[in-house]
């Protein structure tokens, strides 16, 4: 039987190579000037978001600034698009049909980018308000947060995904016993 | 770099290169950077003053001793027993208070000033590179004294004649000069303008048309005053020296005004003793009635115009034995081009082009390349790197070379340390530490060459958190997927 007839590590050659090409290419002289426009977008979506909150923020690029001093500046690293693509990788590579794949990418990519824009909206709320925590909020907390999340999603799907895979199945069967 | 092993030469500051770093002084003139072009050649320079010293004890057998003449009229002057002869030895020009006539009385008592020799010294009389005494400025160069000046001093007709002579042109009565000049040095003058004295501006422009560069000092009073009133620092086609002190400012004695060409390290040690090592120091019959302060009792600091002039003549002896091609005219072109540009703090009244640097560049300058060890496109934030320098003079690497490292931005790269001096593959290296984001430019600079690089400091993505989350999908996946293998 061929290696990457085996399921499991035809998925584990997938991740490995999706992940050597992230290493390789994100890095601020490849995509820093390319992934700039993102950066301000997010940067705009999340002074809007701030504001709904009732927090005062000003805004130059991709820098976002409070009146009382505290700044912090988008990166394009901060945009979630590196959880997002990695989620449509994991479910890309992981067995399903075609229509389950989609699916879960259109749900789960703008939920991982909905908790990334409650994670800048947070980080800069802690920022202004709670500057000493936020380090930990942001290397630590919000770390964790997005990565159970991340993990969360996928799961879900993939529990989903076989369930209804499943459901197919018995349904199938159920008609060729009939 | 080259420099002379004479013991007295580190006390020579006026003849370093132009610095602040170890062995360099703002007043230099860059002698040693000159030197490692050519440390000159047969030019004949006449000092026309009060005469040489042939017996001291670093010009006698010095091949750069030529015979000159004593062109003293007056005998009582002249204080040798006789009036003109062809012995230019300097007899002494002590004087007791009311032995000279109105106008040249001394104060008091005066001892002899040993002025000639201690010009002709600089320019390179006496040997250098003997291990002995004093450095002169050419090497090779051939002295010819022509005394002019004795007891109370001299009279304007005996230096004119002493300029033609000096030229090669003719002079009633005396023996037409065998070995004529290029470069005329006079240390000397009087408070009177040339156009006084139209004799001298004729003897200087004879001098100029034979193609002799007549170097002359601007003069010395204090306060100091506009040179265009002094002869012959206000005459036409001389090549006029102001006074620097060690510091690479116009000096406090020194006269100034536009009639100045160039300005060349005359000293200032105030008076006495108090600075010794601020002055000029070269070869005299004895300081001791002076002061030696702390040399040889045949060496003296001497503060002066009369001290700049020498270091223009000498570097202009050095120069047109590289070039003899160099007419008067294009040899204060050029004395002008290289001469290092002097701020109106340096010079608050006209001194010239600016500070004499004796060295002209060309195809033997040295080369300073700079590689960062490793290099990178773009750094992080925390890294080091070397930086490491190659000092090559027409590709032979430099060893004992002073570099000196910096960085237009210290908060994106800091250097430690920031000198080394070069090995003997001629390099040398410092640490880059990077610390900021940004971008840096370290420059690494010898003997006034520099080199640069740029740091680049990039941000680069903390991608923990995604190897994180590839390493556990990788587990759950591999887990679930486990003896399932794909229908074919």
């Amino acid at each position: 039987m061929s290696i990457l007839k085996q399921l499991n590590l035809r998925f584990v050659f997938i991740m490995l190579a999706y992940g050597g090409v992230v290493f390789l290419v994100y890095r601020d002289e490849v995509l820093g000037s390319f992934l700039a426009p993102l950066a301000e977008g997010t940067a705009l979506i999340t002074s809007e978001l701030i504001r709904q909150f009732g927090v005062e923020v000003l805004r130059d690029g991709a820098v976002l600034t409070h009146p009382n001093g505290f700044a912090y500046e988008i990166a394009y690293t901060c945009t979630g698009l590196l959880p997002g693509v990695t989620f449509f990788v994991c479910v890309l590579a992981f067995p399903g049909t075609v229509r389950n794949k989609w699916s879960g990418i259109a749900i789960g990519v703008p939920v991982l980018l909905a908790v990334n824009y409650l994670r800048l909206v947070n980080l800069f709320y802690i920022g202004v308000h709670f500057p000493g925590v936020f380090r930990l909020a942001h290397e630590v907390i919000w770390e964790g947060l997005l990565a159970v999340t991340f993990i969360g999603l996928w799961l879900s799907w993939i529990s989903w995904s076989n369930n209804r895979q499943n459901d197919k199945i018995d349904i199938l069967l159920k008609k060729g016993g009939e | 770099m080259k420099t002379p092993n004479d013991p007295l030469y580190p006390k020579q500051w006026h003849y370093f290169n132009n610095g602040t770093g170890s062995g360099e002084s703002p007043g230099g003139i860059d002698l040693p950077k000159a030197w490692d072009m050519s440390t000159g050649g047969n030019v004949v320079v006449a000092v026309i003053d009060t005469g040489v010293l042939p017996n001291h004890e670093d010009i006698t057998g010095s091949p750069n001793f030529i015979p000159g003449y004593d062109m003293i009229s007056d005998a009582a002057t002249a204080n040798d027993g006789s009036g003109r002869d062809n012995d230019a030895t300097d007899a002494g020009d002590a004087v007791k208070k009311g032995e000279c006539f109105f106008g040249m009385e001394p104060d008091k008592d005066e001892p002899s000033s040993w002025h000639g020799p201690h010009v002709a010294g600089t320019i390179g009389v006496g040997k250098t590179n003997n291990s002995l005494g004093v450095a002169g400025i050419n090497w090779s160069v051939k002295v010819q004294a022509v005394r002019v000046l004795g007891k109370c001093g001299g009279t304007t007709s005996d230096i004119n004649d002493g300029i033609r002579w000096a030229a090669g042109l003719s002079v009633p009565g005396v023996p037409t000069n065998p070995t004529p000049a290029k470069v005329i040095n006079m240390s000397l003058g009087g408070k009177q303008p040339c156009s006084q004295s139209p004799a001298t501006q004729q003897a200087i422009n004879d001098a100029v048309n034979a193609g002799v560069a007549v170097v002359v000092a601007a003069g010395n009073a204090l306060p100091s005053e506009d040179a265009s009133g002094y002869n012959p620092a206000s005459c036409n086609n001389v090549i006029i020296v102001a006074a620097g002190d060690p510091q690479g400012k116009l000096a406090p004695y020194s006269n100034w005004g536009n009639v100045v060409e160039i300005m060349a390290p005359g000293g200032w040690t105030e008076s006495g003793c108090p600075k010794p090592e601020n002055g000029v120091l070269s070869m005299v019959q004895t300081a001791a009635d002076r002061g030696n302060c702390g040399v040889p009792t045949a060496y003296a600091f001497y503060n002066g115009t009369s001290m700049a002039t020498p270091h223009v003549a000498g570097v202009a002896a050095l120069w047109l034995a590289q070039d003899p091609s160099l007419t008067p005219k294009t040899l204060l072109a050029e004395l002008q081009k290289t001469a290092r540009p002097r701020t109106s703090t340096e010079c608050s009244k006209p001194c010239g082009a600016g500070l004499l640097s004796a060295f002209r560049g060309g195809p033997t300058k040295i080369d300073v390349s700079l590689a960062f060890d490793p290099d990178k496109s773009a750094y992080q934030l925390g890294e080091t790197t070397k930086a490491r320098v190659s000092v090559r003079l027409s590709g032979v690497p430099q060893a004992g070379k002073t570099v000196q490292f910096s960085s237009d931005n210290t908060s994106v790269a800091s250097i430690s340390p920031s000198s080394a001096v070069t090995n003997t593959q001629g390099q040398a290296e410092t640490v880059v530490s990077i610390s900021g984001m940004g971008q840096a430019v370290i420059t690494a600079g010898a003997d006034g060459v520099k080199a640069q690089k740029s740091v680049t400091v990039q941000k680069v993505p903390d991608l923990s958190w995604f190897a994180f989350m590839m390493l556990l999908a990788s587990i759950i996946g591999f887990g679930l997927l486990r003896n399932r293998t794909l229908s074919v």
